[in-house]
């Protein structure tokens, strides 16, 4: 059981030793990093005695984000003690004569009756994934879990697992007693790379022996380790869940390998009658793959880890280029990881020209004190230079002043928008417009520009988009605010594109 | 209250006295059966011996002029001369007859009467010792001589006492009887302290059963789990008088609700894990007559109309008969959020509980929570009831038991409720001394195991001293008595010895003070952020950043006030291109993606705690957090972590 899931040999051998002799009427265990694959242990654990029979534990797994409602718990429990599937035939009915999913009382009726009907004296074990969300969905029903084997009068043990300490979820008066407490730590490298092993031996016992060779063939269990080392080696520093490590591996295996693959697939077709077992690649070309991809792994954590992009999709994006190993080992360069980023701003290069320049008036107008517009857009008729505020040396002691872009956009009304917009489109985008003689006093020709209906229509349109923030609820223009709704580093990308020196008109620059 | 509880200390006085006057009728003080029946019979000689000290103990505070002085003179010289010696004779010899030990403890283990010396200043420090072990000398003797009377007079040898700096006082004398008794009943007599020592004394014996000590150890574990179950029924036995004086005066009230057809109706009060709804179990269990027993829980009935449902059903099962009125069944059937109200049924359900062909018992299990049902209706009921119940009638008994830790529980009931009410209060309490504790863990971990596992016959030897010496160890009855102080529950300690058992390995099979010191890490003082030093990189990052936001006035932060500190620190760490074994010293780089996703994992872990109360339209960096995670807890993390550039910048001075 214990080489069964490399690294939870702690938890496997402490639960193992409470469940052979009598258990506490309560167990807490405390996952920070991966619940999921805890519950997976301890379910395994437990299933693996629900079939032995000599030391037998008759066991039931709810996960509390899944049993919404206390009906759902309690038949959940229920049907899975007396291994009861319901059956579309029978109208699915439920386990019992009675019904016992109509509240507490009932459910202990339940129990009592489960206890009774699976055999003399048994030994119970319920677990219950991710317990924190009972706080939420049934609060009440905390106290009585937590009671279960003092209200049933069984020999019962009721296991909470969650990723958040108990003391969170402990409810008040003290109705619940204490539970004896199980922690979990972090994997260990060398646990990582036990347990990614194993994944790969999983799945390569499935492979069909006689088909083409898969990413997953047996021969490449050497190499494959090889390739966990050195991304367990980068990723463990900054993920500790297994799962996410296990996720990055599952999308960058398939192409890494795709190459040696594509070399076997050749070497067959060259000798087809050919019987002999596949060699396991040599040691340069492993050095000269690992070499070619180490930039993807970090690029792969970096995209995978938050979601950014799926394994498949990023997979695919980053597959290896053909015939990878005829390119000369010198002339072989790093691949060079596409970033998440740039995918954002590509849709920004989508919009209109004006729409740019709005967004840009926006994050202005959200990050400059709309005391300081004077001094930055305003030019008097000597065309005096702005001002900009010139001692930023915080003051010792006291509160340290916080620059706004780090505390979020500020509100601002439309017509300062288009006030900025207007100065904006003066300064940079006066001379490209084309002539227009009938306007004579300076700035008139921008002014006609701004009030045009297409402007209001554009910015209707961006806070659709999400690009501006609604901070009103009516839809009329009039009188409302927005706040700005891009980060810092798409106005500045947006800035670049128009040739706008936004840095200059930022109150308090980066 | 106060007048009650001295009553009750009278009355244990009382008894104490006159089982001094004659140590049998201890024996014949009404012992429940236990579940643990069974085992004990197996253990027979051990339990005897177990009386005997029982006797002992209580005989240890009798005031000193009960002494007879004719005694004394013999035993003292030979326990200071004793004590005097014994360093130096260790100092000689210090690596013991590994031939010697097997045989010792042979003997030892046939004969009760064995003497139990121990040394407990270890050579090491036997300066320690010396100052510390005069006040004991003095008391030691007197023992010795209550026990030689008792056992023949085989005891000639007296202990050198424990260092142990007993702050509870008077107690040292019983203390000494406890552990006369931890050591009693079938002592060894290596005087290593020890649980190494004790394996390095007898190599041999292990050697052999190496392969055998698994599966022993493995039944040792299952039945002292087994025993921890009911870990207070053991201490029940001893003197814990105010529950003793409770189990009595609830025992006499059920007798006359079952006999005599009484109403009756009575609250028990105590703390958490004080043994009352055990006390109740055995009370019900010694009755003659089995009546019919309503178990209710204030937790799971938090309604009178679920509360009389529950009672409808469980009479039903233990009577044959129906009970729920014919709308309620249909209501059942809707659901149990039927708007039907109680009150109607309630008088009629309940007012049926004495015409029943044998008497009823209520339990009111979490009492006060019942208080706070509207009207208090199932309350007034209840006692109306029992009020009403009289004895002689051809009514049968009634009984309701209200279990409660509260202290202010009959300040809630209403007026009415309360007139009708006994006001009978039966207390329990947990273990009062810290000695009560040590020696059920002794009981506990001492239990002897079925013979046919252990093949060799050496297991039980050896895991005998090898509690001993646990036992014996001073450090390890400080830190018992530590947890004793910190908290009286007994249901702590059950925690404590579980993980403690739980954590013995065949290659560490007997229990040591770092088992237990970590068994107390886990169980009892919980640090609030067990996992802080192994959270990944950018999570610690973002922490560290968040004290020092905090340290320039800013407690409450966004995700972008600490990405930008974070950020800089790492330019400003890798700035100096300084390498060391070809990897560059600063600190690794981490894209915002990634610690967004750190930052994320501590809000879920609740490491941070959201600040603003609305923050809706906000986007997610800038929704203000405050960290949970002090200034301290941080420090001492990164002190395990040992990660040096995260520590300067966590102590460098803030910008």
């Amino acid at each position: 059981m214990s080489d069964q899931y490399p690294g939870y040999e702690p938890l496997v051998d402490e639960l193992s030793s409470l469940i052979s002799g009598s258990p506490p009427p309560f167990i807490f265990i405390h996952d920070p990093i991966s619940a999921r694959t805890s519950a997976s242990v301890v379910s395994t654990l437990l299933k693996s005695r629900a079939s032995d029979a000599s030391t037998r534990v008759h066991f039931a797994h709810a996960t509390a984000a899944a049993c919404f409602h206390t009906r759902l718990l309690y038949d959940t429990v229920l049907n899975q003690l007396a291994q009861w599937q319901p059956q579309w035939e029978d109208g699915c009915a439920l386990w019992g004569e009675e019904r016992f999913s109509q509240n507490l009382d009932g459910f202990i009726h339940g129990m009592v009756a489960v206890g009774a009907h699976v055999g003399e004296k048994p030994q119970i074990a319920i677990l219950i994934e991710r317990a924190e969300r009972l706080q939420d969905n049934m609060p009440e029903l905390i106290v009585p879990l937590a009671r279960l084997a003092e209200l049933t009068g069984l020999n019962l043990c009721v296991i909470f697992l969650s990723d958040i300490p108990w003391e969170e979820i402990r409810p008040p008066f003290g109705g619940s007693p204490d539970p004896y407490y199980i922690d979990v730590g972090p994997l260990d490298k060398a646990a990582h790379v036990a347990r990614l092993n194993r994944v790969f031996d999983e799945l390569s016992a499935k492979t069909d022996p006689s088909a083409p060779p898969t990413a997953f063939h047996r021969h490449l269990r050497a190499f494959y380790t090889q390739f966990v080392e050195t991304i367990v080696d980068i990723c463990s520093l900054y993920v500790q869940d297994p799962v996410e490590i296990q996720y990055i591996v599952a999308a960058r295996w398939p192409g890494f390998v795709q190459p040696i693959l594509d070399a076997y697939a050749q070497a067959e077709d060259l000798n087809m009658n050919d019987e002999e077992e596949l060699p396991p690649p040599p040691v340069h070309i492993r050095m000269q793959l690992i070499r070619h991809f180490k930039p993807s792994f970090k690029a792969a954590l970096e995209t995978l880890y938050p979601r950014h992009d799926h394994a498949a999709s990023w997979a695919a994006a980053h597959a290896p280029q053909p015939n990878l190993l005829d390119i000369r080992p010198s002339e072989l360069k790093p691949q060079v990881p596409k970033s998440v980023e740039n995918a954002e701003d590509a849709r920004m290069d989508d919009l209109p020209r004006m729409a740019k320049y709005l967004l840009i008036a926006a994050y202005l107008a959200s990050t400059n004190p709309h005391t300081s517009d004077l001094r930055m857009f305003g030019r008097g008729l000597d065309e005096k230079k702005r001002k900009r505020r010139v001692n930023r040396v915080a003051p010792k002691g006291g509160v340290a002043k916080l620059p706004q872009r780090v505390l979020g956009p500020n509100p601002f009304p439309v017509e300062r928008l288009t006030a900025i917009l207007g100065a904006l489109l003066e300064e940079n985008d006066a001379d490209r417009r084309p002539q227009a003689p009938e306007y004579t006093i300076p700035g008139e020709h921008t002014d006609m520009e701004v009030s045009r209906a297409s402007v209001a229509m554009q910015i209707i349109e961006l806070a659709d988009a999400g690009l501006l923030q609604r901070t009103t609820t009516t839809d009329k223009l009039d009188g409302a605010t927005f706040k700005c709704g891009i980060s810092y580093k798409t106005a500045e990308t947006l800035a670049r594109q128009l040739d706008v020196a936004l840095n200059d008109l930022l109150w308090d620059p980066a | 209250m106060a007048k009650r509880k001295a009553a009750a200390l009278e009355s244990t006085a009382a008894k104490r006295v006159k089982t001094e006057a004659s140590p049998q009728k201890i024996i014949k003080i009404p012992r429940p059966p236990s579940p643990t029946t069974p085992r004990r019979v197996g253990r027979k000689p051990c339990d005897d011996s177990d009386d005997e000290l029982d006797v002992i103990t209580s005989r240890g505070r009798k005031p000193k002029v009960e002494e007879s002085p004719s005694k004394r003179p013999t035993a003292t010289p030979k326990s200071r001369s004793r004590a005097k010696h014994q360093p130096k004779t260790e100092s000689d010899s210090p690596v013991l007859d590994p031939n010697d030990t097997p045989t010792r403890t042979l003997r030892s283990g046939r004969t009760v009467s064995t003497s139990p010396t121990k040394t407990k200043s270890s050579p090491g420090k036997p300066a320690q010792a010396k100052p510390l072990a005069v006040p004991a000398v003095i008391a030691v003797p007197r023992k010795q001589v209550r026990i030689s009377t008792l056992r023949s007079k085989k005891l000639s040898k007296p202990r050198s006492p424990s260092p142990v700096s007993d702050s509870e006082d008077g107690e040292l004398e019983a203390a000494n009887a406890v552990e006369a008794m931890v050591v009693g009943p079938s002592v060894s007599r290596e005087p290593s302290p020890e649980p190494p020592a004790i394996r390095n004394s007898s190599p041999a014996p292990l050697g052999d059963v190496s392969s055998d000590i698994a599966g022993c150890l493995d039944v040792q574990k299952r039945e002292i789990l087994r025993l921890l179950q009911n870990p207070l029924d053991v201490a029940k036995e001893d003197e814990t008088a105010p529950s003793r004086v409770a189990f009595q005066q609830l025992g006499d009230l059920l007798g006359g609700t079952v006999d005599r057809g009484e109403g009756n109706s009575c609250l028990l009060l105590g703390p958490r894990g004080s043994g009352k709804t055990t006390l109740v179990q055995q009370c019900l269990a010694n009755l003659a007559e089995p009546p019919i027993v309503l178990r209710l829980c204030g937790w799971a009935q938090h309604t009178d109309k679920l509360a009389m449902r529950e009672i409808a059903y469980q009479l039903a099962h233990q009577t044959g008969k129906s009970f729920l009125a014919a709308d309620d069944e249909e209501a059942g059937e809707g659901g149990m959020d039927s708007a039907a109200t109680p009150a109607a049924h309630l008088p009629a359900l309940i007012s049926v509980l004495p015409t029943l062909a044998r008497p009823t018992v209520v339990i009111l299990d979490a009492f006060d929570l019942f208080a706070q049902h509207p009207r208090q209706a199932l309350l007034y009921c209840l006692l109306d009831t029992v009020q009403s119940c009289r004895a002689g009638t051809q009514t049968k008994g009634l009984a309701v038991i209200g279990l409660t830790s509260r202290v202010d529980t009959l300040n809630m009931l209403e007026k009415r409720v309360k007139s009708r009410f006994s006001g009978r209060m039966f207390r329990t309490t947990p273990p009062l001394h810290s000695r009560d504790w040590i020696q059920v863990v002794s009981r506990v971990l001492q239990l002897e195991v079925d013979k046919t596992v252990d093949s060799t016959g050496h297991w039980q030897e050896q895991w005998v001293a090898g509690v001993k010496s646990f036992l014996g160890d001073s450090k390890v009855k400080m830190v018992f008595k530590e947890t004793f102080s910190v908290i009286k529950d007994i249901r702590v300690l059950v925690r404590l010895l579980t993980s403690l058992v739980v954590h013995l390995s065949p290659s560490a099979p007997f229990p040591t003070l770092s088992h237990l010191e970590a068994a107390i890490a886990k169980q009892r003082s919980r640090p609030q952020f067990p996992s802080l030093h192994v959270l990944p990189y950018p999570g610690i990052c973002l922490l560290i950043a968040s004290i020092h936001s905090e340290a320039c006035g800013h407690p409450t932060f966004t995700f972008e006030m600490l990405y930008e500190r974070v950020r800089d620190q790492i330019r400003i760490s890798t700035s100096v291109p300084v390498q060391f074994n070809g990897s560059s010293i600063g600190m690794p780089q981490c894209s915002r993606s990634v610690l967004m996703s750190a930052f994320e994992g501590l809000v879920s872990s609740k490491m941070i705690s959201i600040a603003a109360t609305s923050s809706n339209g906000v986007a997610k960096e800038f929704v203000k957090y405050r960290a949970l995670v002090g200034k301290d807890d941080l420090k001492k993390a990164l002190h395990t972590k040992g990660d040096i550039t995260l520590t300067k910048w966590f102590t460098k001075a803030t910008q």
